[in-house]
C-alpha cells in the first residue's frame, strides 16, 4: 500500500477505485485516516468524537463484503465523517451544544442508514457552531475548530468541523446541513466543495431540526465528483420524511463527468447582480471574476441577471429561521434526553423552573439570540407583521429564481463575501456576522440547490469559494458547470487548491508510516 | 484591514438591511424595539431563565436586528400568497401499519430522571 | 369558600346562557396520528414509542391515512364542509407530558369546517347544534402525579410521566356558540354528547368510552342578559369526562355566574375543573397571554389533500347514522316515541338490539332489559353493559319461555343464576334442574294431594268460590318445587272440581 500521506491525499473516487482494485482496503484507508485525525486534531479540532473501535469494524465488515463478491455501490468502502448535527445509533450525538451532552441515540438518520447500506465506516462526529447557528464554528459549546490553512482563522461554519475535517485530509468525505450556507460559506472559506441539495432532495429523517423548511443534509468533499457520487448515495425520497420529493434524482454523477469534459457551449450562465459589486473582498471579487472568463473560454455564455427581490433574503430568513428554530428548540426541556439543571435554592422547584433552568444553562448565546426572536415573531399580535411577511417575500423570491431560470441555466456568485476571519473578529457583532451568508441564504429560502467549489486563493493567501445556483430539481444542471470550472482552475493552477496547503500534521505521519508499507 | 472589510461588507450590501451603515456605528444608541419587560415576557414564553445581563443585550441586539430586518413589511403585499415549504408537495398519507417500537429500556435510557418506567417531573404546580 | 349560586329556574329568567363546547375524541386508529407505533390501552408505560411520538431530536412526523379517512367519516356525519386542502399548525406550549414541546393541530385550515348535528330530546324536540369545526390533532402522554391526595395534582411532589398515549390522534369538535337554550342548556348538552358518542361509534372510529378517557369535553358558559345582548364572558370547565359532570357542569356555571352578575360581580375569564366530591367547579386559573400558543404551520408537514373522489367514497362505506337507524328500529319494533325513548336513555338500545337479532322478540327483550335487569344494575352500581350476562343469553331464555319450557318464574330464576356467575342459562338450568313439569301424571298427583289435605277448600271451590284456589295450586307448586306449569294445574284442578 502506499504510504498513508499519499493515500489519504486521494480523492474519494480515487480512493474507491483502489479498493476495487484490491490495491487497500477499507480497513486500511479508514486506519490511515484515523491516523491522521490522530496526527491533526490538536491543531485543527475538527472532530467532537472519533469512533475509531466501530468505524474499524464497519470496515472490515465491507471488506468481507466485496471479499465475499457482493456487488458494491460506488462508495463502498471509503470512510466519511458526519456532523455532530445527525443522529447516528450508539455515537454520542450532541449538536455541539452542552444540552444533549452524553445523548446517545437509539436510532439512525436515514442518511446514516444508507451509508451503512453502502458499507462506508463512520469516522466520527464533527464539530459546529451549536444547533448549527453561526458562521464560524466559534459558537460550539465544547471548542472551536481551527481552519487548516490559517490556525488562528476561523473555518466557517455552521459546518466547520466538516469542512476542516476534508481540508485536513482527516477525511475524504463528510457530510453536513446547510439551512442558510452551513455547508458551502465553510467551504468557500477552507477550498472545499460544498453542496446543499434541492430542499426535500435528501431525507431529514434524523437530522437534528434547525429550521425545517430551510434545513438539507448535503455532501461536504474535495471534488466536484466526490460530492456528486455522495449525493447520490445520500439522496432520494424518504416516506419517514414528510417533505422529501418522491420522485428519483436527476443524474448527478453523469453531469459531473460530463462537466470533466469542460465544455460547456450553448450554457447560459446568470450573474446575480444583487449579489455582486462593492461589498466583495476585493482578492474575492477577482477570483470571481477569473473563473468567470474561465466559464466563457469553456463556451458558456455569461449574462447579468436580477433577482429582484433578492436584498429581503437577510430580512425574511432572519424571521423565518429563528421562528421555526423556536419551535425546533423547544423540546429540549430536560424531560427526556440531555441535559436538566433544578432552579437554584430559593427559588420553586417546579417542572417549569426545571425547564428554564435547563434551557439557560443548557444553550448558548446565539442560540438564545435566535429563540427570543423567533418567539418574538410568532407571538401574538406579531405573527402578520414578521412571519407572515416574511412567508410572502418567500413567495416573491421563488417566483424571482423562476423568472431568472427561464433566461439562464444556472447563476453564480461569490459564495461568501470574505476569505476566513481571525477567531473573536466578529462573534460579538451579530449583524455582520449574518452578513456572511448574503449570497448563500436566499438558496435555501428557495429551496433551490446551490453548491460552492474553490476558485483560489485571495491576495491574503486564503480560500475563495465560488456557487452555482440551479432550479429546483436539477441539482444536477449545476453540477455540469462546476465539473467543468474544477477541471479548468485545476489546469490553470497545474495542482488543485489544496496542494497548497501547507501540512505539518501529515509531514509527521509520513516519517512513521515510510515503514508501513503492507503486502496484501 | 478587517475594519476596512467590515466597513465595505456592511456598505455594499446596505440594500439588503434596513438602515445605512452610519447608523450601524452607533447602533447600541438606535432607537429600542424591545422593552427589558418584553424580553422577560418571551423569555418566559420561551422557558429560558434569562440573567438581567442576558436580558439587557438580547434587548440591545434585537432592536438592531430588528430593525433591519423590518424591510419585509416593505414589499410583503396583501395579494401575495405566503410560501410555508418551498418545493410545493402534498402530504404522503402513510398506511395504518405499525412498526416495532422502541424497547422501554432504550426509550428511557437518556431520561435525565426516570423511575418505575416513566420519566419524572418536578412538581407541576396548578397545572391541567 | 362556596360560592354563591342562585336558583337555577330564576336564573335563566333572569339571563340568557349560551354555551360552547369543545368534545375531544380519541380515534380508534392501530397507529398514532404521525407516528408508527402501536396503540394499546393499559401497556406497559413507554412502549409505545418509537422517535417520533418521543420527540427525539431528528424524528418528523408523517400522517396516518386511517385517520384522516376517520375524520372525514365524523365530517361526513355532521355535515361540515369538507376541506381538499388542509394544513397542520403547532401549537406551541411547554409541559412535561408533550414530547415535543408543541402539540400538531390544525388552526386555520381545518379539515372539516362548518357543520351541524340535529340532536333529538326527550320530549322529541329537534335541536340543532351549530357546529364551527372539528379538526384533527394529537394527544399529550399521561402524568401521574404522585404525593397529593387521590394522586392529584394539587399537592404532588412530583409526577410520572407515560408517553404511550402522546400522539394518539384525536379530533377536536368545536361548537359555535349555542344559543336560544334558555332552561334546556344542560339537557341540550347531554344529548349532543351522547349523540356524539353514539355516532363515533356507529361510524367504528372511536371506542368514545368517556369513562375510559376516549372522550373529553370543555365546557364554555357565558350569559347574557337578553338574546340581543352581546355575548357575556365566559368561564371554560376543562376535560369533564362524564354525561353527567357535562350536565352538572353547565347548570352549576349558570347559577353561579347568574348570583356573581346579580351581586354586581364580573365573571373572570377562567379554567376551571368539575369537581365530583364537592359537586361544584373549581380550581379557577385566569386565562393570561401566556396562552399565546404562537401557531403556525407545521414546516415538516405539508399540506392534506382530499379529492372530492375520495370523499364520495368514504360517503358510500358510510353505516347508517344512529338517528336513522332509531327511526327505523322504532317502527320495526312498533314502540312509541316514549318507550323508544325509555329505551335509549336506559343505554339499552344496542342490547335490545342484539337481542333481538339473537332471537328474541322486540317486546320480551325489552321487558327484561327495562325491567330485571335494569334493576339489577342500579343494585350493582354498574352499566347494563357490564352485567355479566348478554343479549343471546337474554334470547335463551325468552325462546325457552316461548317454548314453554320455562315459567316466567323459573325464567327469573335462571337469569339469577347466570348474573351469579353460575354460567350460561342452559348451563344454570341444568344444575338447578330447572323444568316446567307438564306431565300430567306428576300434575294430577300432586292436585289429588292438594286436594286431598285442603278439603275445606275444595268445598268451597265446588260451591262456586273459585278465590282459595290458590292455597290449591301453591300446595302444588310447592309440592313440584315451583316448576309446574301455572296454566296446566289451574286446567287439572278446573277440571277436578268440575267433574
Amino acid at each position: 500500500m502506499a504510504s498513508t500521506n499519499d493515500v489519504v491525499k486521494l480523492s474519494a473516487a480515487e480512493m474507491a477505485e483502489k479498493l476495487k482494485a484490491g490495491e487497500v482496503s477499507s480497513k486500511e484507508l479508514t486506519q490511515a485516516q484515523l491516523d491522521v485525525i490522530e496526527a491533526a486534531e490538536p491543531s485543527i479540532q475538527a472532530f467532537l468524537k472519533v469512533a475509531g473501535e466501530s468505524a474499524l469494524e464497519q470496515a472490515e465488515a465491507s471488506d468481507k463484503r466485496r471479499a465475499a463478491g457482493e456487488d458494491l455501490p460506488a462508495l463502498a468502502g471509503v470512510p466519511i465523517a458526519i456532523k455532530d448535527m445527525i443522529v447516528t445509533k450508539g455515537i454520542e450525538t450532541t449538536a455541539a451544544s452542552k444540552i444533549l451532552e452524553g445523548w446517545v441515540p437509539p436510532y439512525d438518520a436515514t442518511v446514516i442508514e444508507k451509508l451503512k447500506k453502502a458499507g462506508m465506516p463512520i469516522l466520527g462526529k464533527t464539530n459546529l457552531d451549536e444547533f448549527a447557528q453561526g458562521s464560524s464554528t466559534e459558537h460550539s459549546a465544547y471548542h472551536p475548530t481551527n481552519n487548516p490553512w490559517d490556525t488562528t482563522r476561523v473555518p466557517g461554519g455552521s459546518g466547520g468541523g466538516s469542512a476542516a475535517a476534508v481540508a485536513s485530509f482527516e477525511a475524504p468525505l463528510a457530510l453536513g446541513t446547510d439551512t442558510g450556507g452551513s455547508i458551502r460559506q465553510p467551504g468557500s472559506l477552507t477550498g472545499t466543495v460544498g453542496v446543499k441539495p434541492t430542499y426535500g432532495g435528501v431525507s431529514r429523517f434524523g437530522a437534528i431540526a434547525m429550521a425545517s423548511s430551510l434545513d438539507q443534509i448535503g455532501p461536504v468533499s474535495r471534488t466536484v465528483l466526490d460530492s456528486a457520487l455522495l449525493h447520490e448515495t445520500i439522496g432520494g425520497y424518504d416516506e419517514r420524511d414528510s417533505t422529501s420529493i418522491p420522485e428519483a434524482l436527476p443524474s448527478i454523477v453523469k453531469a459531473a463527468r460530463e462537466g470533466a469534459a469542460r465544455d460547456l457551449k450553448g450554457m447560459k450562465v446568470g450573474v446575480v447582480k444583487e449579489i455582486s459589486g462593492e461589498g466583495f473582498q476585493p482578492g474575492v471579487q477577482a477570483r470571481f471574476n477569473e473563473s468567470l472568463k474561465l466559464l466563457e473560454d469553456m463556451g458558456a455564455e455569461i449574462v447579468d441577471v436580477s433577482v429582484p427581490h433578492l436584498p429581503y433574503s437577510l430580512g425574511a430568513y432572519y424571521i423565518i429561521m429563528p421562528s421555526e428554530v423556536s419551535s425546533n428548540l423547544a423540546r429540549y426541556d430536560g424531560m427526556r434526553y440531555g441535559l436538566r439543571v433544578m432552579p437554584p435554592e430559593g427559588v420553586p422547584q417546579t417542572a417549569a423552573n426545571m425547564m428554564a433552568y435547563t434551557r439557560e444553562a443548557g444553550f448558548g448565546d446565539e442560540v438564545k439570540r435566535r429563540i427570543i426572536l423567533g418567539t418574538y415573531a410568532l407571538s401574538a399580535g406579531y405573527y402578520d407583521a414578521w412571519y407572515g411577511s416574511a412567508q410572502k417575500v418567500r413567495t416573491l423570491i421563488i417566483r424571482d429564481f423562476e423568472a431568472a431560470f427561464n433566461k439562464v441555466d444556472v447563476l453564480v456568485s461569490p459564495t461568501s463575501p470574505t476569505t476566513a476571519f481571525k477567531f473573536g473578529e466578529q462573534i460579538n457583532d451579530p449583524l455582520t456576522m449574518y452578513m456572511n451568508d448574503v449570497a448563500t441564504i436566499p438558496a435555501n429560502l428557495a429551496g433551490i440547490p446551490a453548491m460552492s467549489i474553490p476558485a483560489g486563493l485571495s491576495d491574503d493567501g486564503l480560500p475563495v469559494g465560488f456557487q452555482f445556483l440551479a432550479p429546483q430539481k436539477r441539482d444536477d444542471v449545476m453540477y455540469k458547470p462546476a465539473a467543468a470550472l474544477e477541471a479548468a482552475l485545476n489546469d490553470k493552477w497545474k495542482a488543485p487548491i489544496w496542494s497548497e496547503l501547507k501540512t505539518p500534521w501529515l509531514a509527521s505521519l509520513s516519517a512513521d508510516s515510510a515503514t508501513q508499507t503492507v503486502e496484501e | 484591514m478587517t475594519e476596512e472589510l467590515r466597513k465595505r461588507l456592511l456598505e455594499g450590501f446596505r440594500d439588503h438591511l434596513r438602515t445605512p451603515y452610519v447608523m450601524f456605528a452607533n447602533y447600541h444608541e438606535a432607537m429600542p424595539t424591545f422593552t427589558k419587560e418584553q424580553i422577560d415576557h418571551l423569555g418566559d414564553l420561551a422557558r429560558i431563565a434569562l440573567s438581567d445581563d442576558e436580558t439587557e443585550r438580547l434587548q440591545k441586539d434585537l432592536n438592531v436586528i430588528a430593525e433591519s430586518i423590518q424591510k419585509v413589511q416593505e414589499v410583503a403585499g396583501e395579494d401575495v400568497p405566503p410560501t410555508a415549504n418551498p418545493v410545493p408537495l402534498e402530504a404522503h398519507l402513510r398506511e395504518d401499519v405499525a412498526v416495532t417500537p422502541l424497547p422501554q429500556a432504550e426509550a428511557l435510557a437518556g431520561g435525565p430522571k426516570t423511575e418505575a418506567g416513566m420519566f419524572v417531573a418536578p412538581q407541576i404546580l396548578g397545572g391541567e | 369558600m362556596a360560592e354563591k349560586l342562585m336558583k337555577l329556574s330564576e336564573a335563566v329568567k333572569k339571563f340568557d346562557p349560551v354555551l360552547g363546547l369543545e368534545t375531544h375524541v380519541e380515534l380508534s386508529t392501530n397507529t398514532k396520528l404521525f407516528c408508527p407505533a402501536h396503540i394499546e390501552f393499559g401497556g406497559e408505560p413507554n412502549t409505545q414509542l418509537t422517535p417520533v411520538s418521543l420527540g427525539l431530536p431528528g424524528s418528523l412526523p408523517v400522517v396516518n391515512k386511517a385517520a384522516i379517512d376517520y375524520a372525514i367519516k365524523l365530517g361526513l356525519a355532521l355535515h361540515c364542509d369538507i376541506a381538499e386542502w388542509s394544513q397542520f399548525a403547532r401549537k406551541n406550549y411547554f409541559y412535561p407530558d408533550m414530547p415535543r414541546d408543541y402539540q400538531i393541530s390544525q388552526y386555520d385550515k381545518p379539515l372539516n369546517g362548518e357543520g351541524y348535528l340535529d340532536v333529538e330530546l326527550d320530549d322529541g324536540t329537534i335541536f340543532r347544534v351549530p357546529i364551527e369545526r372539528a379538526h384533527v390533532e394529537d394527544d399529550a402522554g399521561k402524568n401521574t402525579h404522585v404525593g397529593g391526595a387521590d394522586g392529584r395534582i394539587e399537592g404532588a411532589d412530583h409526577s410520572l410521566v407515560d408517553y404511550n398515549r402522546a400522539g394518539v390522534p384525536l379530533i377536536e369538535i368545536v361548537t359555535k356558540p349555542i344559543t336560544g337554550i334558555g332552561g334546556r342548556a344542560s339537557e341540550i348538552a347531554g344529548a349532543y354528547v351522547r349523540a356524539i358518542r353514539d355516532i363515533v361509534r356507529a361510524l367504528n372510529i372511536s371506542h368514545a368510552r368517556m369513562e375510559q378517557g376516549n372522550m373529553r369535553a370543555d365546557v364554555n358558559v357565558s350569559l347574557r342578559d337578553t338574546p340581543e345582548s352581546p355575548l357575556g364572558t365566559r368561564s371554560e370547565t376543562k376535560n369533564v369526562n362524564s354525561f353527567r359532570g357535562i350536565e352538572k357542569t353547565i347548570n352549576y356555571e349558570i347559577r353561579r355566574q347568574a348570583a356573581l352578575l346579580t351581586d354586581g360581580g364580573e365573571v373572570l375569564q377562567e379554567t376551571r375543573h368539575w369537581d365530583e366530591a364537592s359537586q361544584t367547579t373549581a380550581g379557577g386559573r385566569l386565562k393570561t397571554d401566556a396562552d399565546d400558543y404562537r401557531y403556525f404551520p407545521d414546516p415538516d408537514l405539508v399540506m392534506v389533500h382530499v379529492t372530492k373522489e375520495h370523499i364520495d367514497e368514504l360517503a358510500k362505506q358510510m353505516p347508517e347514522m344512529p338517528r336513522e337507524r332509531r327511526n327505523r328500529l322504532q317502527g320495526e319494533w312498533g314502540l312509541s316515541d316514549k318507550e323508544m325513548r325509555d329505551l335509549i336513555n336506559a343505554d339499552a338500545l344496542d342490547l335490545v338490539e342484539e337481542t333481538v337479532t339473537s332471537g328474541a322478540t322486540a317486546a320480551g327483550a325489552r321487558k327484561w332489559w327495562l325491567g330485571e335487569l335494569s334493576r339489577e344494575a342500579n343494585e350493582r352500581g354498574t352499566s347494563l353493559e357490564e352485567l355479566p350476562i348478554t343479549p343471546a343469553h337474554v334470547a335463551e331464555i325468552e325462546k325457552l319461555i316461548a317454548a314453554g319450557t320455562l315459567t316466567d318464574k323459573l325464567a327469573k330464576q335462571t337469569v339469577s343464576g347466570v348474573l351469579a356467575g353460575e354460567g350460561t342459562p342452559a348451563e344454570v338450568i341444568e344444575k338447578h334442574g330447572y323444568k316446567v313439569v307438564k306431565d300430567d301424571g306428576a300434575l294430577e298427583k300432586a292436585v289429588a294431594d292438594a286436594f286431598a289435605a285442603n278439603p275445606d277448600v275444595v268445598e268451597k271451590m265446588k260451591s262456586g268460590n273459585m278465590k282459595p284456589m290458590g292455597v290449591i295450586i301453591g300446595a302444588v307448586m310447592k309440592a313440584t318445587r315451583g316448576q309446574a306449569d301455572a296454566k296446566a294445574v289451574s286446567k287439572l284442578v278446573m277440571a277436578k272440581i268440575k267433574g
